[in-house]
């Protein structure tokens, strides 16, 4: 299995977070909370696209709102593999950054 | 809450750039972030913020947007060139059609630009002017390049808007000595430095602000360097020059020594200023030429400064003569007046208010045969996109499926149209390289017709590219377009439930072919009619004989001039050289203008007219005959009395007949002699077929020969003409020698049309077999297309030749009416045509009857070909096929 680019993992993460109000609007803000870069729709769009092709995410619709000009939500869950590409990632970020104490970096 | 409102502008374009059903999560995310910027930031601002939003994205769309055409256009180019190997000959004739029509048209694209950059490349050519003089006299009226030198000198000292003028006296027959090398010149130009600064010419050597500074430095075109002083430098060394024109001027022989002191760049094909040695015009200060109002002999150019207005500087200098000779113009009850002329209106433009413009430097351009060129090329081009559209569509049974399983698939019409235009398109592309590869071969072939020096080079130029692109586009989407909307008009469910396929189209397949026999026809009438013209010309009795003459020029060379009597008894000594007479002029070369009056009264009109001097040895060897009265007679001292006119001169002195004007006394205004008529000879062309022939009176005198004629003995030619120099040399050792014959001299009259005689000849060619070959694929797909037909014929007994018949009948219907089409137009094409000429061939049947025959020919054997293949195959295999 491919590893995950970090801005996957941002993504994914959020999703998690966000539990079951995960969908355009409150994913985009919440990154830009936590990361400080404000996504323009057609990124955010296309790499929620791709975490869907590649099965990471599952993608269900919510009930029409009249404040979304009648349009029903999107919301996104982590899929089983989802989660198990998580793991993963964490346990790799874990081995790569082992035994580095935090002085070093800050002697940098 | 705002609900109700419509949607901003900003989601409206989103809605137009990406799918607004299939993104429907998208557009709510946004329209409710929309409303979240609104409600804590304002209307405005939330605008704003969703315009951020949506530019954002335009980039990544256009990105996306091309990858994707980019991979449909990949597969449209797989599926084309797929397309084209399946089927070989009908790509062979495709490619091959356009290439011929798209090479013809980039060499005539060339030749249209080439012709149309006349003079363009001069620096702030919108500023420069020439001045043109408009002269009325009793005699006439004429209009000149060629005017006072004083012109210039005003035009300075007086007139502010004049930034700066140059004037040139361009002079021929001038003698060039070099040590050993010695040889005539034609293009020497004296003028001034400030020349350098109106027109542009290149400097390769020296300084053009003191390059003409003194009395003897000279300039030398890069093509007289090397003609001269090989590989030597020039700069610095001297060269003798012969001038008669400044003997004349000074009233003595002199020679001049000149110093080189640049070198210039050749002048280029596309300048009416031809120069080949710069001499400076100073040399003539101490002259009346430079100083006198009615000299009539240097040519002025002008720059005005910038803003000024051509027009309205013109009607400033209109009358500045009258300021100067007033009492002069007056009392001659002469009219003049100046007007500029744009310097790139020269090369076309050579007649003024009607009248030519006379002291050109070189024949004229001739915006007609442009168009005409233009135009049959375009035609070429034609025929061949027909055979485009015909082929797709007879072709079109074996898309159709291809058509209609793309339509199942999903494909939108649209996008079908746009798969055929992009597969026609990159057709076209193919065949402009094929193009380019044949334009190599066609460039010289077209170089040698039109006297052109093109090369394939020259279609790297931005303006060309840009049109011969624009050319590809329009070929490519014009003869797809047809095919493409045909081919996919059918509902899929048609196409694919039935093997029948539609036969709709063929009524426009039948206009096309129609269309293009008709233009071949057209074409092949011209040409046949340009080349019969042509032979007539050639071939008619001129009113003399121009076989085996031999014409030595002599420059106006006093020297040679003052012994012609000498070279003749020396010449004639060989027994090869049957007769020698000397003259003015020859028939073919121009003649001078000469006026007769009958009356020294000044209210008497001189009457103009042709005028050739002869020795009494002329007319019997150029076999003239007489009318009326006797030729010159060496016992009768003529050169002091004699007249002999042509027929065409007794009407238009006012003579009943030729008899009538014999013996009549006119006095010639030239010499100011009276001479009495002895003498009307027979009409002969000495201007040619193509002019009519004008009148023209003969003298004797011998101060005015200039061209020697030899008649030779036919055998041997060569080792006579090899006497001739080397008998020349020892009369003569420092004049160099040359000579010509007259035939081939007097074919020069006919060039233009002999150019457009091969030129349509070549295009005529390639169009029919454009058109032919058309036919040939059209035929094949056909028969193919009849195979069942035919074999079911002949099982129930149908003759091969009955066979043959039915195949071709539709096709001959076809090209009989084109001929219907063509043979009209054609008609009315030609006669406009032939009005140019004085004596002309009649347009008859035959010439229309040949055409339409060989292109009969030409449509007929190919199909019988095919039908008759056809109707051999062994029914068996016709009907097996499935």
């Amino acid at each position: 299995m491919k590893e995950l680019t970090l801005s996957e993992i941002i993504f994914m993460l959020a999703i998690w977070r966000l539990e079951e109000s995960a969908y355009g609007v409150t994913i985009r803000k919440h990154i830009a909370r936590v990361t400080g870069k404000t996504y323009t729709y057609g990124t955010l769009y296309s790499a929620l696209d791709q975490l869907y092709k590649k099965g990471y995410v599952i993608k269900s619709a919510g009930p029409p709102t009249p404040e979304r000009g009648g349009r029903s939500k999107i919301f996104y869950r982590l899929s089983p593999e989802g989660i198990g590409a998580l793991n993963a990632a964490r346990q790799l970020q874990k081995e790569i950054w082992k035994g580095i104490p935090e002085f070093f970096l800050d002697k940098a | 809450m705002t609900q109700n409102k419509r949607p901003p502008l900003g989601l409206r374009l989103l809605g137009r750039l990406i799918d607004r059903d299939k993104n429907y999560g998208l557009f709510g995310d946004v329209e409710e972030l929309f409303h979240i910027w609104e409600e804590e930031k304002g209307r405005a601002a939330a605008q704003g913020l969703l315009w951020m939003q949506v530019l954002r994205t335009i980039p990544h769309y256009i990105y996306h947007r091309l990858y994707w055409s980019w991979i449909m256009l990949r597969s449209y180019l797989k599926i084309a060139v797929r397309n084209l190997k399946r089927r070989k000959t009908y790509a062979f004739i495709n490619v091959a059609g356009l290439a011929a029509g798209l090479a013809c048209c980039m060499v005539i694209l060339l030749y249209v630009s080439n012709e149309s950059s006349y003079d363009r490349y001069h620096r702030d050519v919108d500023r420069l002017y020439r001045v043109i003089e408009y002269r009325k006299v009793p005699a006439g009226e004429f209009c000149s390049a060629a005017i006072s030198a004083m012109v210039a000198t005003v035009l300075e000292e007086r007139y502010s808007q004049v930034e700066e003028t140059a004037r040139i006296f361009p002079v021929s027959n001038v003698l060039i000595e070099r040590g050993q090398r010695r040889a005539f010149e034609d293009r020497v130009v004296y003028t001034e430095s400030s020349l350098f600064r109106v027109l542009t010419i290149p400097f390769l050597q020296g300084a053009p602000d003191t390059a003409l500074r003194d009395t003897t430095s000279a300039v030398l075109s890069r093509r007289m360097a090397k003609k001269y002083f090989g590989d030597e430098d020039p700069v610095g060394r001297t060269i003798t020059v012969k001038d008669h024109t400044l003997d004349r001027v000074y009233n003595k022989a002199q020679s001049v020594d000149y110093i080189v002191t640049g070198v210039v760049a050749d002048p280029p094909s596309n300048t009416h200023f031809t120069y080949d040695i710069l001499l400076p015009l100073s040399q003539f200060d101490k002259s009346w030429l430079l100083r006198e109002w009615n000299a009539g002999h240097t040519v002025t150019y002008l720059k005005l400064f910038p803003g000024v207005s051509g027009q309205e500087f013109e009607k400033q200098i209109e009358r500045m003569a009258y300021d100067y000779v007033n009492e002069e113009l007056t009392a001659w009850g002469q009219t003049r007046r100046y007007f500029l002329q744009s310097v790139t209106d020269i090369h076309f433009r050579r007649e003024f208010g009607g009248l030519p413009i006379r002291g050109e430097f070189e024949p004229p351009g001739n915006r007609i045969y442009l168009y005409i060129y233009s135009l049959i090329a375009l035609l070429v081009l034609f025929i061949g996109c027909m055979n485009f559209v015909n082929l797709s569509n007879a072709r079109g049974v074996y898309r159709i499926k291809e058509v209609g399983l793309r339509k199942v698939i999903g494909a939108g019409r649209g996008q079908l149209v746009r798969q055929f235009l992009s597969e026609s398109i990159i057709i076209t592309f193919f065949a402009t390289l094929c193009a380019c590869v044949l334009i190599n071969a066609l460039l010289p072939l077209f170089n040698q017709f039109a006297g052109t020096t093109l090369s394939a080079k020259d279609l790297i130029h931005p303006q060309i590219l840009a049109s011969i692109l624009g050319l590809v586009l329009i070929v490519g989407v014009l003869s797809g377009l047809y095919p493409a909307f045909v081919l996919t008009a059918f509902r899929p469910d048609q196409i694919l439930r039935s093997t029948k396929t539609s036969t709709r189209g063929s009524f426009a397949l039948k206009v096309l072919v129609v269309g293009q026999f008709a233009i071949s026809i057209f074409l092949a009438t011209g040409s046949l009619t340009v080349y019969k013209q042509i032979s007539y010309m050639r071939s008619s009795s001129l009113g003399f004989d121009k076989e085996f003459k031999y014409v030595i020029p002599m420059r106006r060379n006093a020297q040679v001039r003052n012994q012609v009597r000498t070279i003749k008894t020396e010449f004639l000594s060989n027994s090869n050289i049957l007769e020698a007479a000397a003259s003015s002029s020859v028939p073919g070369r121009p003649m001078r203008d000469g006026h007769l009056k009958w009356s020294d009264d000044k209210l008497d009109r001189p009457l103009r007219l042709q005028f050739l001097s002869c020795d009494d040895d002329f007319l019997p060897q150029y076999k003239i005959e007489m009318v009326a009265g006797r030729a010159f007679d060496e016992r009768l001292n003529d050169e002091n009395g004699a007249f002999i006119i042509n027929e065409a001169a007794v009407p238009y002195l006012g003579y009943a007949s030729a008899e009538e004007a014999l013996g009549d006394r006119l006095h010639e205004s030239i010499y100011g002699r009276w001479k009495t008529i002895v003498g009307v000879v027979k009409n002969f062309h000495y201007q040619g077929m193509s002019q009519e022939i004008e009148p023209m009176y003969m003298e004797v005198s011998s101060s005015r020969y200039d061209m020697l004629t030899l008649t030779l003995a036919p055998g041997n030619i060569p080792e006579t003409v090899r006497f001739l120099e080397v008998k020349w040399f020892e009369l003569f050792p420092s004049v160099p020698f040359e000579g010509f014959f007259l035939d081939d001299d007097f074919d020069r009259l006919y060039r233009k049309e002999a150019q457009m005689g091969k030129m349509l000849g070549v295009l005529t060619s390639m169009g029919l077999a454009v058109a032919c070959m058309g036919l040939v694929g059209l035929a094949s797909f056909l028969v193919k297309h009849r195979t069942k037909e035919i074999g079911i014929r002949k099982v129930l007994g149908a003759s091969v030749s009955s066979l043959m018949g039915l195949l071709s009948r539709q096709f001959v219907v076809l090209v009989v009416l084109a001929n219907v089409i063509s043979v009209p137009l054609a008609y009315i094409a030609l006669t406009r045509w032939l009005q140019d000429f004085a004596f002309r061939i009649q347009l008859g049947w035959d010439t229309f009857t040949m055409a339409g025959a060989a292109a009969l020919i030409c449509a007929v054997l190919p199909i019988l070909m095919h039908s008759f293949l056809a109707a051999r195959t062994d029914p068996v295999e016709s009907l097996r096929y499935e």
